[in-house]
């Protein structure tokens, strides 16, 4: 009976197998036929997402003939290349790796073009192999912009609390709850050779991008889209940054220059106790040939403030840029790399999760200890947007309002200016930013 | 020989001789026009952006003239030039006194050296040839608090600080500038030393003045021409310093390290407001021709004291 029911079980699991990839195959055949020939330019940075998609062009182009050259840059360069030149004809590029905060600005500048059309033709991205409604929802709809979609999310990621499990248990500690409680526990793991908190606060986008993440659990707020409103000057806010001065005396020496990778390096040297910090990086943290912790650290979602426990989203993801050539091949790429179908290869390839399925698979789980934990912050992230608020505000001029509300944000931090100036003084200069 | 009495004839007259005799438009010509398109065109760009609200990614034609409303505003709003230029006067005046003591000081010594100066000016060039953005990123890892830096300062029981604090950011900044730079006011003051004429020197020891008497009443004097050279190509080259303080703290921690290179890069790249950048780029460069300017003038004092 035993062998009946696994004959069934492995005769099942081979049909489905064979039946993806022939259906793989089909789709990389009619591509074949159509596009064979084709070259494109792929506009990357460098990010373990970019070496996931690399590791499939090889494949892709054996059995579609589509050659494709990888043109990679630093984030900085790739973003203002593209913000500069998307509309000339000069620059060369079919596909643009587009961060989540410029895709407002691409839609305004009408740098890429408008997916939707075309991903429902068959040819181009195959509903099942392509698997549209398995991206993790919320990294998708960061590239939806007016209801259009801008860019195919391939590097999604959240903010989460990573800890470190035996320095927990050594204190006899548990995962905080709450915000206050997170302080107490920094508190008391801080050491003179353990930092208690760690993150990126440096001044600039990523102060914004960790203000963020506190501003909505303590009642503050950003900006009010809909009637073009700088909320910024509020209780809320002042209370968020007063929380983030706490935490400065348990964070590492020069921790108000942190930027991401050394709170990440931080971390993986076992120089920090706790971590609020992107999922992206956890896969880096557990790498044994990188990182000293990996196996002793533990992931949670993050602990709640006085008016709830949020996170948000960022990532990358692929867009076609208008002026292409290539504009079908270009599309037909992108879907086949961000695929259902190749997801798991992807992430095998050291490509960031970014599809429900690889996420939720048991297997996958026990496997990365992080995936449960970013399940769950994802959630924290879509009661965000449940009260209509994001940590990226939806607009073409979040880069500039990001911009100063990074730098005034980081002289209250740092005690250049009190909060209540550097909070008016952000609200005004942002105020403008919307009137312009 | 006749040309060469037409040649000193026109020379007292000014600009007459670019119309009556062209063979100088032949070999001032091609000069002339590469400098035009490499520094004024440029130029002419920053200054008529200046006068316009022209935003990052949209042709200069396109955007509206607001006369000087960017230079009215530069002092308050997104960026403050005010701190940005006292952060980049304290930044590159410490860093040039101190390049220039440290730099004459080597040099002295090295001109008293009997061997291996050779070896010594191969070790000085080092720094100076590293790419500014890699100096920054070796830097960062030094300067960070179990660094470098501050192991070197725990050799000599000196408590560990923090150079990453907004308190010693521009401290630190002028520690990477002089280590990198101070060769270079190394390299070029020893061999300034070299050239001076030896009887003046030897004429004051002889009437029983000591070393430091025949430095500082011969030598220093005569090398001034050269120091204030040295000088000006410093700071000019510190005033547009960015590499190095991007690489660092990216203006940060707070506002401690905004130079006005860095203020400079906001305005264009992170506030996308390219008219308001060119109006700090064109102080920028009235700033750097004024030093320049001073040290000119100062230059010719000194030679007409000699």
């Amino acid at each position: 009976m035993i062998k009946k029911l696994l004959c069934i079980f492995f005769g099942t699991f081979l049909t489905c197998s064979f039946a993806k990839a022939d259906a793989v195959d089909d789709w990389l055949a009619g591509l074949k036929s159509k596009f064979s020939g084709t070259e494109l330019v792929f506009a990357m940075t460098s990010h373990p997402g970019t070496d996931g998609i690399q590791a499939l062009s090889t494949e892709f182009t054996e059995k579609t003939g589509i050659k494709i050259t990888f043109d990679i840059m630093g984030e900085g360069q790739l973003i203002d290349k593209t913000l500069l030149e998307c509309q000339s004809e000069d620059l060369k590029w079919d596909v643009i790796m587009i961060a989540a905060e410029t895709s407002p600005q691409m839609l305004h500048d009408n740098c890429t073009i408008p997916l939707d059309d075309y991903l429902t033709d068959q040819t181009l991205a195959p509903s099942e192999p392509f698997g549209i409604d398995d991206y993790v929802p919320a990294y998708l709809s960061l590239f939806k912009m007016d209801g259009k979609i801008v860019a195919l999310p391939f590097a999604g990621e959240t903010v989460f609390l990573t800890y470190r499990k035996d320095l927990f248990d050594a204190q006899g500690l548990s995962v905080p709850k709450t915000w206050d409680e997170f302080l107490s526990h920094a508190k008391k793991l801080k050491t003179d050779d353990v930092a208690g908190v760690v993150m990126r606060i440096g001044r600039g986008w990523e102060f914004t991008y960790m203000w963020s993440i506190f501003i909505y659990p303590f009642g503050g707020d950003m900006v009010d889209l809909d009637s073009n409103k700088a909320l910024i000057n509020n209780a809320g806010n002042a209370a968020s940054l007063e929380y983030l001065q706490k935490l400065l005396p348990y964070g590492p020496v020069g921790f108000e220059s942190y930027h991401w990778d050394t709170a990440m390096s931080a971390i993986m040297e076992g120089k920090a106790a706790m971590s609020v910090e992107a999922s992206a990086l956890a896969g880096e943290y557990e790498n044994p040939d990188k990182s000293r912790t990996a196996g002793k650290l533990a992931y949670a979602p993050l602990p709640s403030g006085p008016a709830g426990a949020y996170s948000g989203v960022w990532g990358w993801g692929l867009g076609v840029k208008k002026t292409s050539k290539n504009a079908e091949a270009a599309i037909a790429a992108i879907a086949y790399f961000t695929s259902k179908a190749k997801h798991q290869e992807y992430v095998n390839a050291g490509g960031p999760v970014s599809r429900t399925h690889v996420m939720a698979d048991p297997a996958n789980q026990a496997k990365h200890p992080y995936y449960q934990a970013t399940l769950d912050t994802l959630e924290q992230a879509a009661a965000l947007y449940a009260i209509g608020k994001s940590a990226v505000p939806k607009t073409e001029k979040w880069f500039q309002i990001s911009d100063v509300m990074g730098v005034f944000g980081s002289e209250a931090f740092v005690g250049e200016r009190s909060i209540d100036n550097a909070l008016s003084e952000m609200n005004a200069q942002v105020q403008k930013i919307l009137d312009e | 020989m006749n040309k060469t009495k037409v040649y000193s004839e026109n020379s007292k007259r000014g600009f007459a001789p670019f119309f009556e005799n062209k063979e100088y438009l032949f070999y001032i010509g091609p000069a002339f026009i590469v400098t035009f398109i490499l520094m004024f065109l440029p130029l002419c760009q920053i200054i008529i952006g200046s006068l316009h609200k022209w935003e990052f990614g949209k042709p200069l034609f396109e955007s509206s003239f607001v006369g000087l409303k960017n230079y009215l505003e530069l002092n308050y709003g997104y960026v403050s030039f005010g701190k940005s230029l006292k952060l980049t006067a304290i930044y590159g005046f410490g860093s040039l006194i101190i390049e220039l003591c440290l730099g004459l000081l080597v040099a002295v010594l090295l001109t008293n050296l009997r061997r291996a100066r050779g070896l010594f000016s191969a070790i000085f060039i080092i720094p100076i040839v590293i790419m500014p953005a890699m100096v920054g990123l070796t830097w960062k890892m030094y300067l960070s608090y179990d660094g470098l830096v501050n192991w070197v300062l725990s050799l000599f029981f000196i408590p560990k600080v923090n150079w990453m604090g907004s308190d010693l950011a521009l401290v630190s900044l002028i520690l990477v500038d002089v280590w990198q730079w101070t060769p270079f006011f190394i390299l070029i003051l020893f061999a300034g030393l070299q050239t001076l004429p030896k009887d003046p020197v030897d004429a004051i020891r002889v009437d029983g003045a000591n070393a430091f008497q025949a430095f500082y009443y011969i030598k220093l004097p005569l090398l001034t021409p050269l120091i204030i050279i040295v000088c000006i190509l410093r700071i000019m080259e510190i005033i547009r310093n960015f590499d190095i303080v991007f690489a660092i703290y990216q203006g940060g921690p707070g506002s401690a390290t905004e130079t006005l290179p860095i203020a400079v890069w906001r305005m264009f790249m992170s506030q996308r407001q390219v008219g308001m950048g060119s109006a700090f780029s064109f102080i920028l460069i009235i700033l750097s021709f004024f030093i320049a300017l001073v040290f000119i003038n100062f230059l010719k004092k000194t030679r007409v004291t000699h």
